[in-house]
């Protein structure tokens, strides 16, 4: 029968409504209008349930379950932080597309590139700081969700393996945040990047050619912002996609674990839910899931564009080490174990101890209880665990056994070399020109301020007492201008004390266009 | 379930105005100062900081703390005629200013072109063999391009508080020198650029430390031919009369003769002394 024969017999109305019918069936891989219809309307399933096909037929859904148990629908036992982290792992895979397209990963033009995204992209800004975010984001969350399964127990029979993939994919979230904080190619990317780095350098085996392997020479150059850059954008992705899509499998495979001491040890629920404890995927599920994207997009927008910006420093420069460099926040705790001992045990033998341990819990751990009051000993560990993870991180920050000199520290304050900090952050038009001495109080005629920030440079001074009698003498001149108003400053701190052979001195540039205030 | 549907689509719709919001903040219309130009100015204004850091670092020691340039060291950048286009006309360069700033950085001098500057300018460009990357030199240039319009506003050059020299005599008294304010002369003026304060260093006329000491010795030498009676004096001379008495193994006519006649005020020769006097 020929189409025409059709579009008679039918009539045309009716032929048109079945071709886009024909259509939708199989874009959902078997659902007809009137089935979508009926699951948004929230009508019950028809016998036999259409609203299964999509998982038997269609790809998308193939590694979702049909229903789930409605334990396990509360924001109780899994806080969603699974979802949330796929959800994540989706922004960052669109994001990043689109930072790709205007990236070019050399010394000479990684940075550059990044001010071209960040002046003449338009939402260049705003998709850095949104993939930014949400890659800190899928860290923390990463990490919750490792947390919530431990503590609910759920990685013990049978499911230690979905666990084994889930330290996989911690692991792979991990590598790509380190690889993607290298790529800005600024100061901070590059000194964190380097001490992250240095301390594979430290392990008894192989550690100098895993080093030589990552960095591609001896120390980070365009070879190894190459690899940094291939790791993050197509081995570690592809990776995480392959291991995400086994995680995902493995939960239809064994259901989701109910609340402790709803599964017998050792069982799964699988295929034993109830028909009354069923909640179909299609439409419970689906839509509860597209209400949390919706509002984590919404948190993520919202984040990005009034309180997030991610930060830039300057151009990378082997040669200038600033003060107080430190690893990603989320390698902190290795930093801090570093200054507790030798760095071969505390950089490479113990995080490696620690993580191997983390793959094979659910292989050593013999009680097959989920139950809270047969586990006092692995939830009193994880509590520790957490615990001394908080203080390492806290002992790998620079307020940690990491003194300056005190004129250094105090100079690091008020004229970071980074961050724009309190000098730089003043008004323009209140560095006044002038010589100011934090010792003599004139106050009435200091631009109000300037004058602050004199005090706080006082008061900062007094703090430390190898700097007795201790004064600053801030120094501020024109520098340049177009012929009738200034647009450049100097501005010269200078720190001096009883007995100093040597008075600390920093000079800082203030352009008028820089804006530090904002 | 209708719930969550209406309350996603009211996410959603939030979502949208403030992506909404953040494009209209972009400044994508012509004539619209937003985020991207701001960021713009931004990025200009903290490379000129960095340029000037780096000029303060590297550029001082022959062009001049303010860039006004050293006479026999090396010329002025803060003038008129370098952006209104007379001194490219000079060399024969057709193309901008800019640009030619960031090629001479780059390549420096390394053929000796101009007889009133003797020491040639170094290579700077890491392309060309210097120590500086790309964004350094570009950082550098944009400080430099900033005394456009300064230099053009006043193009018969900011009449600097003219200078009651001192002029050349050993005889006139000199008031008390302060080191400290010497240490800021010997930069300013340029000294550095061909005097290094470091042992048996020679860039262009000989090291001044251990000076303090060694004046004194000198007036004794057997072909020692000039007035100066103490140590003091002859720092003096050396300075305000160069050619009075030339170290052996260098070369007379290098240093300028021009600090007693024009540069250096009674105050400011006192004060040079002092710090000199201090290199021991």
């Amino acid at each position: 029968m020929s189409i025409l024969d059709e579009i008679r017999e039918q009539g045309a109305k009716k032929f048109v409504f079945s071709v886009i019918d024909d259509t939708v069936v199989r874009i959902t891989a078997g659902l007809s209008i009137n089935d979508v219809r009926g699951v948004l309307r929230g009508d019950p399933a028809a016998k036999p349930n259409p609203r299964v096909k999509p998982h038997t037929e269609g790809f998308v859904l193939h590694i979702r379950p049909t229903f789930y148990h409605q334990a396990v629908t509360a924001l109780y036992p899994t806080f969603r932080l699974g979802f949330l982290s796929a959800m994540l792992f989706l922004i960052e895979i669109i994001t990043g597309a689109i930072l790709m397209v205007f990236y070019s990963p050399t010394p000479s033009s990684a940075y550059e590139s990044m001010l071209k995204i960040l002046s003449g992209v338009p939402l260049g800004q705003f998709m850095r700081d949104a993939h930014r975010l949400s890659a800190e984001g899928m860290v923390i969350v990463v990490c919750l969700h490792m947390l919530r399964t431990f503590l609910t127990g759920s990685y013990k029979a049978p499911r230690q393996f979905t666990w084994l993939t889930g330290v996989v994919l911690l692991l792979v979230t991990l590598g790509l945040s380190f690889t993607g904080y290298l790529l800005p190619w600024d100061q901070l990317a590059f000194w964190a990047v380097t001490i992250g780095t240095s301390m594979a350098e430290k392990a008894p085996v192989g550690g100098q050619e895993a080093n030589l392997l990552l960095r591609g020479a001896a120390s980070i150059g365009p070879n190894g912002l190459l690899r940094f850059y291939l790791l993050h954008v197509i081995f570690l992705p592809l990776i995480g996609i392959l291991v995400l899509a086994v995680h995902y499998y493995k939960v239809i495979r064994h259901g989701h674990s109910l609340p402790p001491g709803m599964e017998a040890p050792g069982e799964d629920n699988a295929r034993k839910v109830p028909p009354d404890k069923r909640v179909p995927f299609l439409p419970d599920i689906l839509t509860t899931e597209l209400l949390w994207a919706a509002l984590t997009i919404a948190v993520l927008v919202v984040g990005v564009t009034f309180f997030y910006h991610a930060p830039l420093e300057h151009h990378a420069d082997p040669n200038v080490t600033p003060l107080h460099t430190t690893a990603p926040w989320y390698f902190l705790w290795i930093q801090g174990m570093l200054k507790l001992g030798d760095p071969t045990i505390m950089g490479v033998v113990l995080p490696t101890v620690i993580f191997l341990f983390l793959a094979l819990i659910p292989y050593i751990d013999f009680n097959r209880s989920r139950l809270y009051k047969d586990r006092k000993i692995a939830l009193a560990l994880a509590s520790i665990v957490v615990a001394v993870l908080v203080v390492l991180t806290y002992m790998g920050t620079p307020q940690y056994g990491t003194e300056a000199p005190p004129p250094d520290e105090v100079g690091f304050h008020f004229i970071p070399p980074e961050q724009p900090g309190p000098i730089r952050s003043l008004p323009f038009d209140q560095l006044v020109v002038g010589e100011y001495d934090t010792a003599k109080t004139s106050g009435a005629t200091i631009a109000p301020k300037l004058n602050e920030v004199l005090q706080e440079l006082q008061a900062d001074i007094t703090k430390h007492p190898e700097l007795a009698g201790g004064h600053a003498v801030l120094v501020i001149e024109d520098w340049q201008g177009d012929g009738k108003t200034v647009n450049l400053k100097k501005v010269t701190l200078r720190i001096l004390w009883d007995n100093v052979a040597q008075p600390y001195e920093n000079t800082v540039y203030i352009h008028r266009d820089s804006n530090y205030s904002e | 379930m209708q719930t969550r549907i209406a309350l996603g689509a009211v996410l959603f719709m939030l979502v949208i105005a403030v992506v909404g919001y953040v494009i209209i903040n972009e400044g994508l219309l012509p004539g619209q100062t937003g985020r991207m130009q701001k960021f713009d100015a931004q990025v200009q204004g903290r490379s000129i900081e960095s340029g000037a850091l780096l000029f303060q670092n590297n550029c001082v020691g022959c062009h001049g703390v303010q860039g006004q340039g050293i006479p026999g060291v090396a010329p002025a950048l803060n003038a008129a005629d370098l952006f209104s286009g007379e001194r490219l006309k000079k060399v024969g360069y057709s193309g901008k200013v800019e640009d030619y700033i960031r090629g001479v950085i780059s390549v420096g001098r390394p053929i000796k072109t101009n007889p009133s500057y003797p020491s040639p300018m170094p290579t700077w460009g890491q392309t060309f063999g210097g120590p500086l990357r790309d964004d350094q030199i570009n950082n550098l240039t944009n400080f430099i391009m900033n005394w456009k319009d300064q230099a053009l506003a006043a193009p018969s050059a900011p009449a600097a508080p003219a200078v009651q020299a001192v002029g050349t005599s050993l005889d006139t008294p000199l008031p008390a020198g302060v080191a400290d304010n010497g240490q800021k002369i010997f930069a300013a003026q340029g000294c550095a650029a061909c005097h290094s304060l470091k042992l048996d260093e020679k860039i262009v006329g000989p090291s001044l430390a251990g000076v303090a000491a060694r004046a004194g010795d000198r007036i004794k030498a057997a072909d020692y031919k000039g007035k100066a009676t103490t140590g003091e004096l002859y720092l003096r001379e050396s300075i305000v009369q160069p050619g009075a008495y030339v170290v052996p193994s260098f070369l007379d006519g290098v240093m300028p003769q021009d600090y007693g006649k024009a540069k250096l005020s009674p105050q400011d020769l006192a004060d040079l002394i002092a710090f000199l006097l201090t290199q021991k």
